[in-house]
């Protein structure tokens, strides 16, 4: 086949670019495909929830990278706003330090603050009303000797980079509220009830508010600082569960898969508490079935562009959905080879050649690591995960190397583009 | 290229095509060439297509706070990382990249809203695991990873062994990775706390200081340490503790020596480094654990600091003593030890300087005795470790100081051998890494070839060696010809050809090669480094000059024999010799306005003025011939104020 035009590739190179969609924007609705059925779509469960519950609600999302979890969360809050609740979308990595140890004192600060800034959006209480919000004026109170920051007329926006990126700040914060845990909560709560009352009078009726809180899965050390921060998110949310949550608001976070996979009583730590998960698209069943996501997954490539012009045939769409293993953003990685390999002309070889190169992202793969991806592959679950070992499981969630998937239960795979290499060894 | 390169770049082609705003990728290879190859052509295309290329190669010890410096907003354009190269050992680049991808981890946002285009991050294999483990979130948004050396089956058939990097180099660079982070912290518990000041911001203080040292950022480390000093004078009265630890005090001290040497502050720099070294020494047998390491650290460092200071004050004895302690505290060190490579490296770094305090002492001998064993011992660990290009450069650094020893002693075979053996090290290690350093090297390699050859008369070696240097230097303006600095270098070689020329006899030759430097340096602004090359253009024009001058006495027959063409004839011949002396002059004038003292250029200008005036006359044009002479008057009377002692 002839190679194809380099205005259509580069329109088709920009349409498979992986971003998050933001379904509140009218454009993005239209690349919109919805892949998961009924029976296990994440939204769905975290909408009932939230409808279901009568005042507030604390459910926690555990998601892995890349599967498309920012822009499922965005439908959440679509949906929500359409259903007549009031959304605050926060995401923390703005805010917080995500590989330090996390502290209750800052998250405190950090969901106050970031809920201030959130509500100068005009949907919320509007620019001038929202600012009259500002958390800024009870922290004084809270804090006598405030750092520079806090007291400078864009306060909010210093706090922010300085609690995000200054670990001697953050200690400052903490030493100064030291034993004041009781009441900076109490502070805490009485701003958001004035939150809550301010937007009840603004729509003039009562007002159900839906806080969501997105990137806190991403509040994992590395290396040396894994451990503590690893600790620090259990204190966090096993021992300040009832600090976290807001009275008269339902909440949403995503947490770190650890929390998740550790199989604790995490939901039972939160009033209406509930734990969801973000698998990946199962595109095989454990047997190695095709399942119709596939379909659903070409009907999302279709919506992108006209993928014909880059593949062969459909079988060689299908075989690169598979490799993909449900990984959105390694497919569309694929893709966007694919589109790279078109400039060259498409032939039959195509689908193999671009798994080859993205297999290789992924290789070598070393001994250590092999031994343990093996058992996994081998049981589809994590049993013979020894504890030593669950920081490198971790890590192969977080980059792909292993994927998780739901169907009544979760289960667990080697990444199709190194099981054979896996199995193998 | 090679298919496996030409697929790489076809790769990296069609993203810098097509992406936009910020994007990440990779470009990994055990095989150095291969990469080098990708760099030279993403710069090649950048500069084709208007986007600005900037290429990030720094030590492993500043690798890590390019994170830092990316994320506070760098300019837009591709920004090309290597994370390994001859500086350091492979362990130090693993251990150095995974504070690089640790500390890219954490600013991905701040590179999505401030970086206007792409980070592509060049490594060795084993960067791949250090991102997929450590970078989890750079891992998940890379655009692609090229590896331009990678031919043939991806599946291997045995799973290679993991060496994870060694912690103990991360501890070392960690408090050197961002000064500004540091000075920031200082600056909010200075705000924070008010006065008197207390050891944490003290502490804050100095890491900065010696960050900001390190980062080469010397006015910047000044402040930071004389703020600090201040301080703590201040607080030596009322403050209840000690602001810094003994060695924390002993470390700024040294460190104010260091940054004095870099003012060219010799004689405040070794007093400062003398305070701190007389601390360190009386005291390092009393530390403990992580004191006793720091101390032994800091002893060694400001020893080799101290000893290079002696050594360009000319104070070879105090040079040797001082690299003679250094040397003694890293052949103390557990050879056990993980760092074993590392303190191999300066061991051998502090011989090499060790044995040119002993040259300048005036024993040759054991210079070269000294030399020759630190030289078979790097030559077996190059052998040893044939990935690791950090030995081929202490291997071209001894290489070249021996050549330069055996040409000072007049062992010019000796001399010739050796720098023929450097010469083959730094084209490998160009091959590596096609950048202006190994360029300038390379250069450097010639011209001391070029100068060996003369000096052993053997001037069509001689000659080669400079077209060498021509050549090279012609194609490093053409492939950046906004570098007028360059044209400098053209001019320098057209030079020496015209001088090795002249020696040889070949007149039309040198006049030649002469116009050429002329035509490339007249208009040149003058640079401290090339004031030795226009004054050779200068005497070179004039002996030119002169070689036509005794040709202008036979003229008539000339016309006759070869039928009276104007080049030929003795008016032409007379007018271009008129044009060597005045070519003499104008060089020489350059010369002496910027180095009045210089009586030999004085010398060259006043004999040209004599001469040109009397060609001149019989040329009709006597108003520049009394301009001619009244100059030399001029000259000849201010002889006199150059030829007191301090002239």
């Amino acid at each position: 086949m002839q190679p194809i035009d380099r205005n259509i590739q580069r329109a088709l190179f920009r349409a498979l670019r992986d971003r998050p969609l933001n379904l509140m924007d009218e454009e993005d609705r239209k690349l919109y495909e919805p892949l998961h059925d009924d029976r296990h779509d994440p939204v769905k469960r975290l909408f009932d929830t939230i409808d279901f519950s009568e005042i507030e609600s604390v459910q926690l999302v555990a998601g892995f990278r890349g599967t498309g979890k920012t822009t499922e969360l965005s439908r959440l809050e679509k949906d929500l706003w359409e259903a007549g609740f009031h959304v605050i979308r926060v995401d923390l990595d703005d805010f917080i330090d995500m590989h330090s140890p996390v502290d209750i004192r800052e998250f405190l600060l950090i969901l106050a603050g970031a809920l201030s800034e959130q509500l100068t959006s005009e949907r919320l209480l509007g620019k001038e009303k929202g600012l009259e919000k500002s958390f800024v004026e009870r922290m004084r109170s809270l804090l006598p000797k405030m750092p520079s920051e806090i007291t400078a007329n864009a306060g909010v926006a210093n706090v922010k980079l300085a609690l995000r990126g200054d670990p001697g700040f953050r200690g400052q914060i903490r030493e100064q509220l030291s034993g004041r845990l009781a009441e900076l909560t109490k502070q805490i709560r009485a701003y958001h009830g004035e939150i809550l009352e301010a937007l009840r009078e603004r729509a003039g009726r009562e007002v159900k508010l839906v806080v969501i809180l997105d990137s806190l899965e991403h509040l994992r050390g590395t290396g040396e600082t894994s451990e503590t921060v690893r600790r620090s998110v259990e204190e966090l949310f096993f021992t300040h569960a009832a600090r976290i949550s807001l009275p008269d608001t339902h909440m949403v976070m995503s947490v770190p898969a650890f929390l998740f996979l550790e199989g604790n009583n995490l939901a039972a730590q939160f009033m209406n508490g509930a734990v969801q998960a973000w698998p990946a698209y199962q595109v095989q069943r454990r047997g190695g079935e095709r399942t119709e996501v596939v379909d659903r997954i070409i009907r999302l490539v279709e919506r992108r562009g006209d993928w014909r012009k880059i593949l062969p045939d459909q079988a060689a769409l299908e075989r690169l959905i598979v490799a993909s293993g449900g990984h959105l953003r390694d497919l569309l990685n694929m893709l966007v080879e694919a589109v790279h390999l078109s400039g060259h002309g498409v032939n039959e070889g195509s689908a193999e050649k671009i798994i080859g190169v993205a297999q290789r992202a992924y290789l070598p793969l070393y001994k250590d690591e092999i031994e343990v991806l093996g058992r996994v592959a081998a049981n589809k679950n994590l049993k013979d995960v020894r504890a030593e070992e669950q920081e490198r499981v971790l890590r192969f969630l977080d980059s792909g190397l292993l994927l998780c998937y739901l169907n009544d239960d979760f289960w667990y795979d080697v990444h199709p583009l190194v099981r054979d290499i896996v199995r193998s060894a | 290229m090679t298919p496996d390169e030409a697929e790489a770049w076809d790769r990296l082609t069609f993203h810098l095509e097509n992406q936009v705003g910020f994007w990440f990728a990779l470009v990994v290879g055990d095989d150095p060439r291969p990469r080098a190859t990708l760099r030279e052509e993403a710069r090649r295309w950048c500069g084709g297509h208007g986007v600005a290329f900037h290429l990030h190669a720094p030590s492993p010890e500043l690798l890590a706070g390019l994170a830092v410096e990316l994320a506070r907003g760098a300019p837009a354009g591709m920004h090309w990382i290597r994370a390994d190269g001859p500086d350091g050992l492979i362990e130090q680049w693993d251990a150095a990249t995974s504070q690089l991808v640790l500390a890219m981890n954490e600013r991905r946002e701040a590179y999505r809203k401030r970086l206007d285009g792409g980070i592509i991050l060049e490594g060795r294999d084993s960067l791949k695991r250090l991102l997929r483990e450590l970078a989890p979130d750079m891992f998940s948004i890379r655009a692609f990873i090229a590896e331009p050396g990678t031919a043939g089956p991806t599946q291997r058939l045995t799973a290679p062994e993991w060496h994870e990097p060694v912690h103990s180099s991360i501890a070392w660079i960690g408090p050197m990775v961002d000064p500004d982070q540091a000075l920031r912290h200082a600056t909010r518990l200075a705000a924070a706390e008010g006065s008197p000041a207390s050891p944490s911001w003290a502490q804050a203080m100095l890491t900065a200081a010696a960050g900001l040292a390190l980062a080469g950022r010397t006015e910047e480390a000044e402040r930071c340490a004389d703020a600090l000093v201040a301080e703590l004078d201040r607080s030596a009265g009322d403050a209840p503790g000690e602001l810094l630890d003994p060695w924390g005090n002993a470390a700024l001290t040294g460190l104010r020596g260091e940054i004095a040497w870099c003012r060219d502050e010799h004689v405040p720099a070794l007093r400062l480094l003398d305070t701190s070294i007389g601390f360190l020494w009386g005291n390092v047998a009393h530390a403990e654990g992580i004191d006793a390491g720091r101390a032994i650290s800091l002893l060694r460092h400001q020893l080799g600091v101290r000893g290079q200071i002696l050594l360009t004050q000319g104070n070879a004895a105090g040079a040797q003593d001082s690299f003679q302690r250094q040397i003694d505290l890293l052949e103390a060190e557990d050879p056990r030890s993980p760092l074993h490579q590392e303190v191999q490296i300066k061991l051998l770094q502090a011989r090499r300087l060790l044995a040119m305090a002993i040259a300048a002492k005036g024993d040759p001998t054991a210079a070269e005795g000294a030399l020759r064993d630190g030289l078979m011992r790097l030559e077996r660990e190059a052998e040893q470790h044939p990935a690791e290009a950090r030995w081929r450069l202490d291997l071209l650094e001894y290489r070249r100081a021996l050549g330069r020893l055996l040409f000072e002693r007049g062992d010019l075979d000796g001399a010739r051998e050796t720098y023929s053996a450097a010469l083959s090290t730094a084209r490998t290690l160009f091959e590596h890494e096609p950048d202006e350093r190994w360029g300038s090297t390379l250069d450097e390699l010639h011209m001391g070839l070029c100068v060996i050859a003369g000096a052993l008369q053997e001037w069509p070696a001689a000659l080669a060696w400079a077209e060498q240097c021509l050549a090279f230097a012609l194609r490093r303006r053409a492939q950046q010809p906004l570098d007028r600095g360059l044209g400098g270098h053209v001019a320098i070689w057209h030079a020496q050809r015209a001088e090795i020329l002249h020696r040889q006899g070949d007149l039309p030759g040198a006049k030649a090669a002469l116009l050429s430097a002329w035509l490339e340096s007249r208009d040149l602004p003058l640079q401290r480094g090339h004031l030795d090359v226009v004054a050779l253009l200068a005497r070179l024009h004039f002996d030119v000059g002169c070689g036509l001058a005794g040709a202008l006495v036979e003229a008539p027959a000339l016309r006759t024999e070869r039928h009276g063409r104007r080049g030929d004839s003795a008016a032409g011949l007379a007018r271009d010799c008129a044009g060597h002396f005045k070519r003499a002059i104008r060089l020489g004038g350059r010369i002496i306005a910027v180095r009045p003292g210089d009586r030999d250029t004085r010398l060259v200008v006043e004999l040209a003025c004599s001469v040109l005036c009397s060609i001149l006359g019989p040329l009709g044009d006597r108003r520049n011939a009394r301009r001619m002479r009244r100059r030399r008057r001029a000259l000849h009377r201010s002889r006199g104020a150059w030829t007191s002692p301090s002239g």
